[in-house]
């Protein structure tokens, strides 16, 4: 397949703003590329190389890329920049200068799809002394020998910043339509994706072999589960209904979910994102490398801790040790201990089938000889009436936690999904809801007065599963020290679009700037009211009003772990505004 | 059971070290061919702007042995910073005895010897563009060398255009014009030949890199290019035989 025919596709789908017609284009490529590159073809779709717990960084920075082009086309570097300054996307610069080529090759190569993914592969896994002229130079033989069209994505690509606007869920639709032609098998596909996290390698088992292989793909070790959600309930009698009268009751410690995979004395850490932080965390490895099982695939929260009383601290100590380099000093400076919550393998055992309290057995005997005061299993405890969890949620309260994680001891392990197997409690106040939500940003307006240059108000969405649409709540702009809008407005830069992404959905509001769905922040806010402006929840409470925050701030609190379809879903929102009611009438 | 494969002695370590320099400028992956001919490269790097064909020939060797036609791979990086410990004075034995390492022998002031693990050859040849050559100059390398020098100065190209008595090196930028004549009695040229009066010009970068890794030995050059195609730059190299370097030109307008 040559690499234009999907520059060609690329290049409608970021014309377009309907997901209707993206599913559309998406089918229509996926029918007509071939088996054995259909697993590359998604992975670029979603400008990655590989699944997101393999994905690798490409280490290709703009002014590289601006050489290059400066290079392909003869156009001075700082006219360039300045263009680049003015439209904002490298890719789009290089569609606007690379009309001719200026250096030609001695062989005319035409570039393939597998030929442009093995070198962006080439380019990622080059390192060590000399690699920055080896990268160089793969970028430039790509350039080279592209048509601007081709230039356009391959730039896109090489910096990451391709936005296209396709979510995980829109694939898993497309690719259920092009290749079972019948919509309900997408949950087969969900299934699958929801233990393997790699649509690419279930695009290829579609392409190459059939529906049923796609039904047997299971847990394997390396490969992050996506991680069983839970439902939220407003207080413990509603916790207590869902449960149907008992349940087993566990702290919601303030800190990172972890999932483990060992065997033998290799061990990885994956966050709820999946995202690899084995590195950041050597002390943990090291422990988990002592306990007995020869493979192990269990779950558990990281939490920062204060040496001497082994009490936990909060989230913002612990994220201290995300860092790249110095990671020896973090581990003396921020020590952290890991409490382990649910296992979902177990030398050679799949165990997420089996019912929560035996797993939670298998999990007390998988750390039958852990020695180390750092790694122990979560507190638990049974609750059966309203007055046990109340007091398991104040002795919650008391040991710095957010609140309470009730479980029904007789699911099974649910990978992906959101439900009432698992319930999250957090604390109250005096019958009045200051409840935390994990809101994504969407747009934002320009900064004024000291926040000039920076953004200002930043406008919040919550997400939609069924639609996997952003529907807006609010805006928020308060709460933000400078230090924290800096490092915000730095992150957010990276995902300016061109105009608002298919998938948010925002009425007819209008921003300064609109971005890529992707930064979540916690979010606080005392009420909720109805509003006309904003569209989460539009018509379900009043017709012609959505939901909308009152007076809401930021808590402080980036959420790195979490991706924006982790975030505050409508349903809970309006679960939420209903409570309110509950409240002031009790 | 050892087999001999392959074994290729030098009287010092240069030749290796300006083999090393040349690929370098192009790849680092390099795949070497042994015959009962000689050894040869041929290598392009990845943008496919520019390609290096050497072949070295057995009897450039002090002594010279093949049994069977082979291919290895190196890094050339891993290679250069083992012949780099190596003295001027030292022997030099290159030898494969086993598939998949490289074996260094230097005796001299004393022995050494270092061994390296091969990388994987690549599969396919390298072709040769088929060209046909208007215009061709022989230069002292040296004074090739300066002439790409005063021409870096202000620009990032050179322009080349020849004459029936005369050659022009010429570079352009914002900033202001270079421009070197070589004429036959300018210090340097040694030979002039213009079948076809011929314009062309090629990127300075790749051009210098190559002339300053071959420059410690190499004397002379022949460069032969016709007007908007590519150009060869040829070193003959005592006790290594030549080296051909092929560089596609710019567009221009």
């Amino acid at each position: 397949m040559l690499f234009i025919e999907l520059a060609q596709t690329f290049e409608k789908m970021e014309k377009t703003r309907s997901r209707i017609e993206l599913t559309y284009h998406l089918v229509e490529l996926f029918t007509t590329t071939p088996a054995e590159i259909i697993d590359k073809v998604v992975y670029l779709i979603l400008g990655k190389l590989g699944p997101d717990h393999e994905s690798s960084e490409l280490g290709i920075a703009d002014k590289i890329v601006i050489k290059t082009l400066s290079h392909s086309s003869r156009i001075p570097v700082d006219k360039i920049i300045k263009e680049y300054n003015s439209i904002g996307d490298l890719g789009e610069v290089a569609y606007k200068f690379l009309t001719e080529r200026t250096q030609s090759t001695l062989f005319a190569q035409v570039l393939t799809v597998d030929k442009v993914f093995s070198t962006l592969l080439k380019i990622a896994h080059t390192s060590g002394v000399g690699s920055l002229d080896i990268k160089i130079r793969l970028v430039n033989s790509l350039i080279n020998s592209s048509s601007r069209l081709e230039s356009k994505f391959i730039v896109k690509l090489i910096l990451g910043n391709l936005r296209l606007g396709i979510a995980n869920f829109t694939l898993l639709d497309a690719l259920t339509l092009a290749f079972t032609k019948d919509k309900k098998n997408r949950v087969i596909l969900e299934r699958a994706y929801n233990v393997s996290s790699d649509l690419g390698k279930i695009a290829a088992t579609l392409a190459n072999g059939s529906l049923s292989e796609v039904q047997s793909i299971s847990i394997s070790l390396f490969t992050p589960v996506r991680p069983m959600l839970a439902e939220r309930a407003v207080d413990s009698p509603e916790a207590l209904k869902k449960l149907d009268g008992f349940g087993l009751a566990e702290f919601k410690i303030d800190g990172e979910r972890i999932q483990i995979h060992k065997q033998g004395e290799k061990i990885e850490l994956f966050t709820r994102s999946l995202e690899n932080v084995s590195s950041n965390f050597p002390d943990i490895i090291n422990m988990i490398k002592l306990l007995s099982p020869k493979e192990m695939i269990a779950e558990g929260e990281i939490v920062a801790i204060n040496p001497n009383n082994l009490r936990y601290l909060p989230f913002q100590n612990l994220m201290r040790r995300r860092r790249k380099y110095k990671i020896q000093e973090a581990v003396k400076a921020f020590p952290v201990m890991l409490n382990l919550f649910d296992i979902l393998f177990i030398d050679g055992n799949d165990t997420t089938n089996l019912p929560f309290l035996e797993r939670r057995r298998l999990l007390k005997f998988a750390l039958k000889d852990n020695r180390s005061d750092r790694i122990k299993l979560i507190e638990q405890t049974q609750v059966s009436c309203t007055k046990d969890i109340d007091a398991f949620m104040t002795k919650a309260l008391e040991n710095g936690c957010e609140g309470l994680m009730l479980k029904n001891p007789k699911t099974e392990y649910r990978a992906g999904a959101r439900g009432w197997a698992w319930i999250k409690l957090k604390k109250e106040y005096s019958g009045k809801v200051i409840d935390s939500m994990d809101l994504v940003v969407l747009g934002a307006l320009h900064g004024k007065g000291r926040r000039v240059g920076k953004y200002g108000a930043l406008l919040l969405g919550a997400y939609d599963r069924v639609n996997d649409t952003f529907y807006t709540i609010g805006k928020v702009g308060t709460g933000f020290t400078d230090e924290i809008l800096s490092l915000l407005s730095d992150r957010l830069s990276k995902l300016v679009l061109q105009g608002k992404s298919p998938r948010v959905e925002a009425g007819s509001l209008m921003m300064d700037v609109w971005f890529e769905p992707r930064v979540v922040l916690e979010i606080i806010s005392p009420e909720i009211t109805l509003s006309p402006i904003y569209t989460a929840a539009r018509d379900a409470v009043n017709l012609g009003n959505g939901l909308a925050l009152r007076f809401p701030k930021f808590s402080g609190k980036i959420r790195e772990d979490k991706l924006p379809e982790d975030s505050t879903t409508i349903d809970e929102v309006l679960e939420l505004y209903r409570n309110q009611f509950k409240q002031k009438s009790n | 059971m050892i087999k001999l494969m392959f074994t290729a002695k030098t009287k010092s370590p240069e030749e290796w070290k300006i083999i090393n320099s040349a690929i370098s400028t192009l790849v680092d992956e390099a795949t070497f061919e042994a015959t009962s001919e000689g050894i040869s490269f041929r290598g392009m790097d990845p943008s496919h702007v520019a390609l290096i064909d050497i072949f070295w020939p057995n009897t450039a060797f002090d002594s010279y042995q093949c049994d069977s036609e082979l291919k290895f791979g190196v890094r050339i990086s891993e290679f250069s910073k083992l012949i780099k410990r190596t003295d001027k004075k030292d022997e030099l034995e290159v030898s494969i005895t086993d598939q998949d390492v490289l074996r260094i022998r230097t005796s001299g002031s004393y022995k050494r010897e270092y061994k390296m693990r091969l990388i994987e050859s690549s599969s396919g040849s390298t072709p040769l563009p088929k060209l046909s050559f208007n215009s061709k100059l022989v230069l002292s390398l040296s004074a090739f060398d300066k002439i790409l020098s005063d021409i870096e100065v202000v620009s990032e190209y050179v322009e080349i255009e020849s004459f029936p008595e005369r050659i022009e090196f010429l570079g352009k930028s914002d900033t202001g014009e270079a421009m070197v004549t070589m004429e036959p009695n300018s210090e340097g040229l040694e030979d002039i030949e213009v079948k076809e009066e011929s314009k062309a010009t090629y990127s300075l970068d790749y051009l210098l890199k190559i002339v300053k890794s071959v420059s410690s030995v190499g004397v002379t050059s022949a460069i032969e290019y016709s007007t908007k195609m590519p150009i060869r730059l040829e070193f003959r190299i005592a006790n290594i035989g030549r080296i051909h370097f092929y560089l596609a030109p710019r567009v221009q307008d």
